[in-house]
């Protein structure tokens, strides 16, 4: 299926989770937020979150500033 | 943290001010010791300390660290990126 993830199309497994998407990324869940479809995810939620095709998503961290 | 000063510009005297360990405000007003709770909230959550400190421009992370460490600020303001895609980096949070 494909998605969008950081303005960026890309294709990826059926039934991938936020969790799976992040260890395909090699993203420490800890340093990052997650958005999908503008909704932040619970990173309680990342295993059991499923992802569908057409989501849009947004991987952040924080960094100095603000 | 307010000073003897303020205090004092309020109208009030206190033989002495002093921080605790945990930046509760206690005072003591003449012989009768009494503590004070001097918080503030925002969206249900409870700080003792009004200091809000920006995490920009700092030579390293350790620096950082140790700079909102030694300020006592409680909340922190941080900027939003989009993560790397390439590979994971350090991070401010460490």
């Amino acid at each position: 299926m494909h998605i969008t993830l950081n303005g960026e199309g890309i294709d990826i497994a059926e039934g991938s989770t936020v969790a799976g998407l992040l260890e395909h990324l090699q993203l420490q869940r800890e340093r990052v937020a997650v958005e999908v479809n503008l909704d932040i995810i619970p990173k309680t939620a990342y295993d059991s979150h499923g992802l569908s095709d057409g989501d849009r998503i947004e991987i952040v961290h924080f960094v100095g500033g603000g | 943290m307010k000073s003897g000063q303020q205090f004092a510009a309020e109208g009030k005297r206190y033989a002495a001010i002093r921080l605790s360990e945990n930046s509760t405000l206690l005072h003591k007003e003449k012989s009768a010791m009494t503590t004070q709770k001097d918080t503030w909230t925002i969206a249900g959550r409870e700080f003792t300390s009004r200091l809000m400190v920006g995490t920009g421009k700092y030579a390293s992370f350790q620096q950082t660290a140790e700079a909102l460490e030694a300020s006592g600020a409680e909340i922190i303001t941080v900027a939003v990126r989009r993560v790397n895609l390439d590979r994971s980096k350090e991070s401010l949070l460490d």
